[in-house]
């Protein structure tokens, strides 16, 4: 995925090529003769760029296959095809304890902050597992990391001591980043981190993040199903539907003018805080199953835009303008200056 | 300080007649008398024929206990005190079976989770029917029929789905089984709906949305949401509740909550909203955690993370449900203690 | 301070229903304060004290034969005698030692390896390993556990069995036996706690943050594995003991002069026809009391540790929720 200018940036951190996974099925006879698909295909063939200091926003609903994109770039599960270079290292390639060793790079805070957790341990033993997961320091030395961890996160010292159940949703949150952070990371994965808190603690995440980007100047891949929560933090923004990139852009660019009619109507479907303002018709129908993708373009079916060629051919994810890639026929594509 | 005489502080034209259902006084805690939790704190609220009304809380705040105890649904013993009015009678007075008559008939509910609601062994037209013939017994051209129309009016296709499982459907179709459910089964006046598309995505939601709104119409249903999204109310909803540590911290008609919140709850909350398109500059968020019921001391249970103090009092004395004297707009703030503060009203004034 | 660090005195935490601080700390004070769990504990520490301290405290020699046979429970014989003369009060202390002995060592042998096992087929779950160790659980369970027992059992009698080089008694063998048969229920309990704990997200953190095998299992699976295990245990003992008694009561069990419950219970076995009671009765008392004892324990364990059944307790507790699976906010 080219930016700006065309200009490949030199700094990528993270490089996804054509990555997918798709996860099979045990076929019956009825299967075969229905002609039904063989595999689930959770993400195909996407591609992705984050570069340092870079906030990435991954959009999606249901059945889009954003968290199986997170855990396959980060080889929890492994890839049907593709490839993920992180730092120039093909990360697929790697042997275990290569892998282990970059993965004290990368750091994951997931959406459920009471199940991220082991409920047994302090808080100090959660955050302080990274650390002797890579054997790092003394236990004198992890101390202190420990606490600046905690700190960085919003926690004051006192909470070290305390335990699971004792803390609310959004403390077990922070506790989740602090982990995430312990080992000075230069990539983190958030995955819905905010969708399970109550909405006054979620800006205080927000915000929690946005300071963190500043400050560590942290690469980041940020997902989410709401476009609000994800404007406050991304530089760009990938909106992905049934297991596919539809558009990514940045960020500004993609909620003022959105390309694709997907994103259009996700942005419209969201409901206003403002009486005077009523939502617009949502998109009619309802997102597929991924057992059976729409041949052609996956969103055709629901397109108020749909023509004969969206319904045969699926299209590209292409420029349509600066930096703005789309994967829609109906969107004239960026003139390629010669 | 009870909420009762803040009826006649709501001021003329707001609300003429009988109400459909009224709360008055409702106090529940859980837990037992070594380990008390508190859930509600003598609550009051009405409810008017047709009225949509959203609950608006986070956790703690007291809205899905509210809900069920209009439904009648939390377990005697935890009520401490108040009554439930519906129609001419105190539902929280009798008995399971009488109750049984009313909820599904002239009750509906619908619930946050679709999945939990049906019982995956049997199949979709098998509870329907079982529902269906509880509250109709013998409708013309038959149950199927009844449901068949049901299943139109909430945009789920009929044909051959009866026959299937729960697993086979989406969880926005289970949402719409639901609600069809409950609005058709019987023939409800109020419908409770306790966060009916929290679990759904965005474009569901939107779809459910606009079909509730229908039906709402179409019906005359009056409608209590319970929801944590601020921006559901108000779309969907005629006046807003806002609760907090197991009170009601505001209740406005829904322009007025959105366009002159009272309560500082209400406008740091609102606040904190990140909406589109991005406003420039850092999100607002507000400190601490939200309060529940059990953590109510002394004084404003809000007071710990209020930008609006207005002095001592807010840590000494717990406000009443006070009028801002604005269309009826209710706020539990001393700033609208005539006595306490008689310049520093916020009402009127724009969010900051 | 800015407005994204937590203010503490806004919030202390979670309200209502508060867990005491750490996990030792919700155990203790779950059997502390229940007083069926309380007498279990009481109880049981009762028999270990008679278990190990008794013998020295008996009052008569348990194998003293003596004229006085077949005498009803008196002031001198507070259990009456056997046909042999012995005080069945002695011989019912003594028996303590070796009934617990039996009971509590094969249940923490079959803890130990069926433990062990199920954890390596949970987290091989669906693969090679895990089908072949579940179904050989599933042979082993078949076993009809009073033909397997006796007969090994009874195989070590008069006999001298080595391990190797090692010779071993027939109390060991025959507390070896019992714990064959229990490994497969620990074994169950251990793999259905390990995919549960599995699935849960802090497993998938902790491999993405690279944490290795072994610290996964020793770290963050052991600790809440071994709570299922502690309950299991806790309710596999009594059961033990009975198993024990019931060899000993078929004769293949503790040959004599040493006798433990079952053993009493054996040789009373024609005494209480001539309806001479006291020989069935207190050994069958005793059974039954321990059991009691170990339940209550186990009970009060099993709501403090199933995570389960805590859930739905807490959300009973806080929400009143009258529907199964009703989730309360």
């Amino acid at each position: 995925m080219t930016t700006a200018s065309g200009d490949e940036r030199s700094n990528i951190l993270v490089d996804v090529r054509g990555l997918s996974k798709n996860y099979p099925l045990p076929r019956s006879v009825g299967d075969v003769l229905g002609r039904r698909q063989a595999a689930i295909q959770a993400v195909s063939d996407v591609d992705l760029q984050i570069a340092t200091g870079e906030t990435v926003g991954l959009i999606g609903e249901s059945g889009s296959g954003k968290s199986t994109l997170a855990r396959v770039m980060l080889r929890l599960v492994p890839p049907t095809a593709g490839s993920v270079r992180f730092d120039g290292t093909d990360l697929l390639a790697l042997r275990p304890a290569q892998l282990r060793r970059i993965r004290a790079r990368m750091g994951v805070v997931l959406q459920n902050p009471y199940g991220a957790v082991n409920r047994r341990r302090p808080v100090r033993a959660i955050v302080a597992e990274p650390l002797l997961a890579h054997r790092v320091g003394t236990k004198r030395e992890r101390g202190p990391r420990v606490q600046a961890a905690l700190e960085m996160a919003g926690l004051p010292s006192g909470f070290a001591d305390r335990f699971p159940a004792e803390l609310s949703g959004g403390q077990l949150q922070r506790v989740g980043i602090a982990r995430a952070l312990v080992l000075s990371p230069q990539f983190v994965v958030a995955d819905e981190p905010t969708a399970s808190l109550d909405v006054s603690i979620r800006a205080q995440i927000i915000n929690l993040f946005a300071d963190l980007k500043a400050q560590l100047g942290l690469a980041m891949l940020f997902i989410s199903h709401d476009l609000a929560t994800v404007s406050y933090l991304a530089d760009r923004v990938a909106v992905m539907y049934l297991g596919r990139i539809v558009e990514s852009g940045p960020a500004a660019a993609l909620e003022r003018s959105p390309l694709h009619p997907y994103t259009q109507a996700l942005i419209a479907s969201i409901p206003r805080p403002d009486p005077a303002q009523r939502s617009a018709v949502p998109p009619r129908g309802q997102i597929p199953s991924p057992l059976s993708p729409p041949p052609g373009c996956p969103y055709h079916p629901r397109c108020p835009l749909a023509m004969s060629v969206c319904r045969s051919r699926r299209p590209p994810l292409e420029e349509k303008a600066s930096g703005h890639l789309a994967a829609c026929h109906a969107v004239p594509a960026a003139r390629v200056v010669p | 300080m009870t909420d009762s005489d803040s009826t006649a502080a709501r001021g003329p034209g707001i609300r003429t007649g009988e109400p459909l259902a009224e709360v008055t006084g409702l106090s529940v805690t859980f837990g037992n008398p070594h380990a008390p939790v508190p859930a509600l704190r003598e609550v009051s609220m009405r409810i008017d024929r047709g009225e949509a009304i959203a609950v608006v809380g986070e956790s703690g705040s007291g809205k899905t206990t509210l809900l069920r105890s209009i439904a009648a649904l939390v377990p005697r013993p935890f009520i401490r005190s108040g009554a439930v009015r519906f129609g001419n009678r105190d539902l929280l007075t009798l008995r399971e079976r009488e109750l049984a008559t009313i909820r599904g008939r002239e009750i509906g509910m619908v619930f946050q989770d679709p999945v939990n609601c049906f019982n995956p062994a049997f199949t979709i037209g098998y509870q329907l029917r079982r529902v269906f013939r509880l509250h109709r017994p013998e409708p013309a051209g038959g149950t199927d029929a009844e449901i068949g129309r049901a299943l139109d009016r909430v945009g789920v296709d009929a044909a051959g789905r009866l026959a299937r499982y729960p697993f086979e459907f989406s969880q926005g179709q289970l949402q719409r089984l639901m609600i069809a459910a409950a609005c058709f089964a019987g023939r409800p006046t109020l419908l409770l709906a306790d966060e009916p598309t929290t679990s759904l995505d965005v474009t569901t939601e939107a779809q459910i949305l606009g079909m509730l709104r229908e039906l709402r119409r179409d019906l005359g249903m009056a409608l209590v949401l319970v929801t944590h999204n601020l921006a559901l109310a108000a779309q969907l909803c005629d006046r807003v509740l806002v609760m907090y540590a197991g009170r009601i911290v505001e209740e406005a008609r829904v322009a007025d909550l959105f366009a002159r919140p009272a309560h500082p709850y209400t406008r740091q909350l609102l606040r904190s909203l990140p909406v589109l398109p991005r406003q420039p500059g850092r999100l607002y968020s507000m400190p601490g955690d939200p309060a529940s019921a059990a953590d109510a001391r002394r004084g404003c249970p809000f007071a710990p993370r209020c930008e609006a103090l207005l002095g001592a009092v807010c840590a000494d004395t717990e406000p009443g449900l006070l009028p801002t004297g604005v269309n009826g707009q209710l706020a539990a703030c001393h700033r609208y203690d005539t006595a306490q503060a008689p310049t520093e009203n916020l009402a009127g004034k724009a969010p900051a | 301070m800015s407005t994204t660090t937590v203010d503490n005195s806004a919030n202390p935490g979670p309200s209502g229903v508060q867990a005491a601080a750490s996990p030792r700390n919700r155990v203790l004070s779950a059997l502390l304060h229940r007083p069926l769990a309380l007498t279990g504990l009481c109880g049981v520490a009762l028999l270990v004290l008679i278990a190990a301290v008794g013998p020295l405290l008996a009052p008569d020699n348990p194998d003293q034969t003596s004229s006085h046979a077949t005498a009803p429970p008196s002031l001198a014989h507070w259990m009456g005698t056997d046909q042999l003369g012995r005080d069945v009060f002695s011989r019912m202390i003594v028996g303590t030692r070796i009934s617990l002995a039996v009971g509590v060592g094969s249940t923490a042998i079959a803890l130990a390896i069926g433990g062990l096992l199920g954890m390596l087929a949970g987290l091989e779950a669906g693969r090679a390993p895990d089908t072949v160790l579940m179904r050989a659980m599933d042979v082993i369970f078949a076993f009809p556990v009073l033909v397997f027992v006796p007969v090994l059992s009874g195989l070590a009698i008069g006999r001298q069995i080595h391990l190797g080089p090692v010779p071993v008694s027939q109390l060991a063998v025959l507390t070896g036996a019992i714990s064959v048969v229990f490994v497969p229920v620990f074994a169950r309990v251990a793999r259905a706690s390990t995919l549960a704990e599995s699935k849960m997200e802090y497993m998938l953190a902790a491999r993405a943050f690279g944490a290795r095998r072994q610290d996964l299992i020793l770290r963050n699976l052991l600790p809440n594995v071994a709570g299922p295990l502690m309950v299991q245990a806790a309710f596999s003992i009594p059961l033990a003991v009975i198993t024990e008694a019931a060899v000993s009561f078929l004769g293949f069990g503790v040959q004599p002069p040493q006798a433990s419950w079952g053993d009493i219970l054996n040789d009373g076995r024609n005494q209480i026809l001539l309806g001479d009671w006291w020989e069935t009765v207190f050994p069958a008392l005793a059974i039954v009391v321990t059991v009691l004892f170990f339940n209550f324990i186990g009970d009060a364990l099993r709501d403090v540790l199933d995570p389960r059944a805590r859930a739905r307790e807490m959300t009973a507790a806080a929400t009143g929720a009258v529907v199964i699976g009703d989730r309360g906010d």
